[in-house]
């Protein structure tokens, strides 16, 4: 039986591939399995397997020509079998790309309707490729309804409700914000909606609009409500990781009651009030607002209120105005699981902002207030905040930093001015990782003949005042072989690849202002002395800060060394449009192996950061054994 | 317990104490057959006869030192200044003479006498007819100062001070006179140096004297709504000062208002401010904050004349500013 190989489909967007190279002709034998064809995509080069073993008996697709993905491009099978027709498109594919299984759970709070599901965090629409089932189809729970389009991939979705599909709202092809829903799903003969938006935006309404009215929530006394606690400054809301005491258990006061979790930690934290849990608000795994209540805690018997908030909100000592006593003492509780920790609010004189009282209960319990973020005026630490600080257990940390005053160190933050050399170089290098394709050949090259030369090369001028620096002999080096490499020297625009006749070496200079990059203009033609002369004079104006923007312009390359620095290897980010760097590292004495012999060597490694763009491996490795060559060898820097 | 009005409380420590002992004489504009402006001394001609109950010429001097001659030799006389704003009349004698006596003659001549008048707002009376100047007299070494604000209080301070070998300076407040209230009808003395807590709270201390009691009584119950339970403490006497009073309730609440009538600047409020920031810093939960008279001549005018003394709105004002934080938070 003869397969038929398809035009694969190797991507979600991928909608047509060329045959860049046929591996097998016409006749060939291939194994299931063994590459046949090379598939260009707009992003890749791929090799495709043979779907079949037989032997390749007609190939429809000549090489560099394009098919829609699916089109029938050749036809394996026994030899002198009949080629099959294929006019119509291959059923099968050899497409990689299969739907998972398993269909995330989707949400639904209507039962009629069927929403479009919320497959990833991050998916805020999706789009129905295609409908599995038609208008009047029966579909089971569970079974495939159709198959949604995300930003990132194609998932079967099931039906979450059995039925008759009544209606489908979201045509193939057409997107819908998660949550709305896309058909309707029912029993056969039910009527639909032709707005199922409004028609589910109504009936929740009916429901709530009633029960307030008539039950309006009584005033509960708040100490009742075990809150979720603020456990940082930031935290907003928390998730109940785990309930260590059940509804009916009895607790004390400061015994562990749960495990919260912040996006920064679990912590467990104590009950602040005594007596029998008597209804968990919050389950385990479920988020709740700091401050809001997730369980009741009270007396055996009392009864717990089913909407908390509700009760807590009504206002509880205006309804009781004749028990004085009993309003105030409801609101500490409300208060105590919020305590706030952070900086403390200071005084102008810079001392924390804490009245004598509180500053008196956090000496006795070795707090320290710098921690505590004040309620009372002003920012004031008052001597209920360090109470609620000391009862949310925070204060575990500040007595412990009694014994180690490092533990109770307060985390300050503060907000410093980015300076223009620190905006242009932040803007640059992110321009630049995200322009080019940025990435690295390394090399360790041998700088005793280059240190030798350097040292004759000073020793003769150094009656003209005139000393060569390594970095000088790097530039020449690289201004050379950029020279015999124009691609490593290019630019790479809009509107094609700018060719330099001539090597402007960049030197990056670690100056007072931040990362500047002086630029030794046609250093391919420098000679020694003029090289050292030149470099140290744009060296020096960007220590001293003078750099004129005409001192920074024009470079074809960037020379980046951290060799005065116990660095052993680093890479560069391009300095764009540059379409190379090199980074150049210490130098340090290696054994390596010289006619079988192990010898020191001192040895510097550099690593060539090129634009893959315009460089390929190969190209860029060529580049840097010219680099090499010229350090290995520095006489050619004369010659 | 009867209920006794404020001015009859004072004509009644009166009678009782003119009865108990003859050398006690009253004397002062119109205090006989009127009875005084305020009729806190009705009665009294009736029943002890024009040498014990003597009308004065309008002269401050000659009362203050008539009266403070009187008692250097023997005498316990109660001599009235109608008004405190008139006391500049008469100040050498209150200022030299009644107060130092006993200290220039080595306390053998003490000088048992009791100067009452009366001071504050309330009758549009005017800014020379309305002023709290007791902070005058407890500026004065020599001189005790007392200034009640119930029937109760006055009547029994009033026998006190009446017993009470040193010049006591006793200032009733003209819109007190009519307020009524329970007294015993048994005989009794409240001690001078003693103050009272009339209504205990835990969250802040008002402290006050004299009439502004009850405007810090209205501003507590208001405070209640707010949940704030706030402890009014009467001094009754700002010389001696109770302080022990002090110190026990702001140890308890932390938080201070300190409410007077008379203008703030460098008022009584002033010297109890001190005294806490020195003695009690360390309960200290809040600034302390005072509550007076504005610094300012007290208007004629009936609105700006309560407007310029303390106001149960800006007691609870105040109050809900020294409670900021902790547990009113959120």
């Amino acid at each position: 039986m003869a397969e038929i190989f398809a035009m694969p489909k190797l991507g979600m967007d991928m909608e047509e591939g060329v045959v860049a190279q046929w591996l097998k002709a016409e006749g060939d034998t291939v194994k299931k399995g063994e590459p046949l064809a090379e598939i260009e995509t707009d992003k890749s080069c791929v090799e495709v397997e043979s779907p079949a073993e037989g032997v390749v008996l007609k190939i429809f697709l000549a090489a560099g020509e394009t098919a829609p993905c699916g089109t029938a491009i050749a036809v394996i099978g026994a030899a002198g079998e009949p080629i099959p027709d294929v006019t119509a498109p291959a059923a099968e594919t050899a497409a990689p790309a299969t739907a998972p299984t398993a269909a995330p759970a989707a949400a639904v709070n209507s039962d009629l309707f069927f929403l479009m599901p919320k497959l990833g965090m991050d998916m805020d629409e999706g789009v129905v490729s295609k409908w599995l089932k038609a208008e009047g189809d029966t579909v089971n729970k569970g079974e495939p309804i159709a198959e949604i389009e995300t930003d990132k991939s194609v998932v079967e979705v099931e039906a979450l409700q059995s039925g008759v599909l009544l209606k489908i709202y979201l045509p193939e092809g057409e997107s819908a914000p998660c949550g709305d829903p896309i058909a309707a799903i029912g029993p056969a003969g039910t009527e639909v909606p032709a707005d199922p938006k409004a028609a589910m935006a109504a009936a929740p309404a009916a429901a709530p609009a009633a029960a307030p009215a008539a039950a309006p929530a009584a005033a509960v006394n708040s100490d009742l409500f075990f809150l979720m606690p603020k456990l940082g400054m930031d935290m907003d809301e928390g998730v109940v990781s785990k309930w260590l005491k059940a509804e009916g258990d009895t607790v004390n006061k400061g015994e562990p009651i749960a495990e919260i979790e912040t996006d920064k930690s679990v912590v467990e934290v104590e009950s602040l009030l005594s007596g029998v849990i008597l209804k968990i608000y919050c389950a385990e795994g479920e988020s709740a607002p700091c401050g809001d209540p997730i369980a009741a805690i009270g007396p055996a018997g009392t009864v717990a209120p089913a909407d908390p908030k509700a009760a807590m909100a009504a206002p509880a000592p205006a309804a009781a105005p004749a028990v004085p006593a009993a309003a105030p003492a409801a609101a500490p509780a409300k208060v105590a699981a919020a305590v706030k920790t952070g900086v403390a609010a200071k005084t102008p004189g810079g001392r924390v902002r804490v009245s004598p009282r509180a500053a008196r209960l956090a000496n006795q319990n070795g707090v320290d207030v710098s921690c505590i973020i004040g309620s009372g005026e002003e920012g004031r630490i008052v001597e209920q905040d360090v109470a609620n600080y000391i009862a949310s257990g925070a204060a575990a940390t500040a007595t412990a930093a009694v014994a180690a005053p490092a533990a109770c160190r307060v985390p300050t933050e503060t907000v410093e001015p980015i300076n223009t050399v620190r905006k242009v170089t932040a803007r640059r290098m992110v321009q630049s990782l995200t322009e080019a394709a940025q990435t690295n050949h390394r090399v360790d090259v041998d700088t005793t003949n280059l240190m030798n030369f350097r040292k004759q090369v000073n020793a003769k001028l150094e009656k003209d005042g005139i000393k060569v620096s390594v970095v000088d002999l790097l530039a020449m080096a690289c201004a050379r072989a950029l020279i015999e490499h124009p691609m490593a020297n290019c630019y790479m625009m809009p509107d094609g690849l700018h060719m330099h006749n001539y090597a402007n070496i960049g030197i990056a200079c670690d100056t007072p202002k931040g990362l500047m990059v002086p630029v030794i203009k046609d250093a391919d033609i420098l000679s020694i002395t003029e090289m050292a002369q030149a470099s140290r004079a744009v060296i020096n104006k960007a220590r001293k800060g003078e750099l004129k923007p005409a001192d920074m312009s024009g470079g074809t390359f960037t020379i980046s060394n951290l060799g005065m620095f116990e660095i052993d290897s680093f890479t560069a980010v391009l300095n764009p449009p540059e379409t190379c760097i090199l980074a150049v590292s210490r130098t340090q004495d290696k054994v390596v192996v010289e006619n079988g012999q192990m010898v020191i060597r001192p040895m510097m490694n550099l690593c060539l950061t090129y634009d893959h763009r315009v460089l390929d491996g190969a190209p860029a490795a060529r580049f840097l054994e010219t680099i090499k060559h010229y350090i290995e060898n520095p006489v050619w820097l004369v010659v | 317990m009867k209920t006794m009005m404020y001015r009859d409380a004072i004509s009644s420590a009166l009678a009782e104490e003119m009865r108990r002992d003859e050398k006690i004489f009253v004397m002062g504009e119109d205090v006989a057959i009127t009875g005084g402006v305020y009729k806190a001394t009705k009665g009294l001609l009736d029943e002890f006869g024009p040498q014990r109950v003597r009308n004065t010429p309008l002269s401050e001097w000659a009362i203050a030192g008539v009266a403070c001659g009187a008692a250097m030799c023997g005498a316990r006389p109660v001599a009235e200044i109608m008004h405190v704003d008139f006391i500049g009349c008469c100040f050498d004698i209150v200022l030299n003479q009644m107060s130092k006596m006993a200290y220039k003659t080595n306390g053998k001549l003490n000088v048992p006498m009791v100067l009452r008048t009366q001071g504050g707002r309330g009758k549009s009376n005017g800014c020379t007819q309305s002023q709290s100047l007791e902070s005058l007299f407890t500026h004065i070494p020599g001189l005790k100062v007392v200034m009640p604000a119930t029937p109760k209080d006055a009547k029994g301070l009033l026998k006190s001070a009446i017993r009470d070998n040193n010049p006591v300076i006793f200032i009733e407040h003209k819109g007190l006179y009519q307020t009524k209230g329970e007294v015993p009808e048994e005989e009794y003395l409240i001690p001078l140096g003693k103050a009272d807590v009339k209504r205990t709270g835990k969250d802040v201390t008002i402290i006050t004297y004299s009439k502004s009691v009850l405007t810090s009584l209205d501003a507590a119950k208001e405070l209640e709504g707010k949940g704030i339970d706030a402890e009014v403490l009467d001094l009754r006497t700002l010389v001696p000062l109770d302080f022990e009073a002090i110190r026990e309730s702001v140890t308890k609440t932390g938080r201070v208002v300190i409410v007077h009538e008379s203008t703030e600047r460098t008022g009584y409020g002033a010297e109890i401010s001190a005294q806490i920031a020195d003695k009690l810093f360390d309960e200290l939960d809040a600034p302390i904050v005072r509550v007076c008279g504005a610094n300012i001549p007290v208007p004629n005018a009936t609105l700006p004349e309560i407007e310029s003394a303390p106001t149960v709105e800006k007691i609870v004002k105040a109050a809900v500013r020294v409670c900021q934080g902790g547990k009113w938070n959120g």
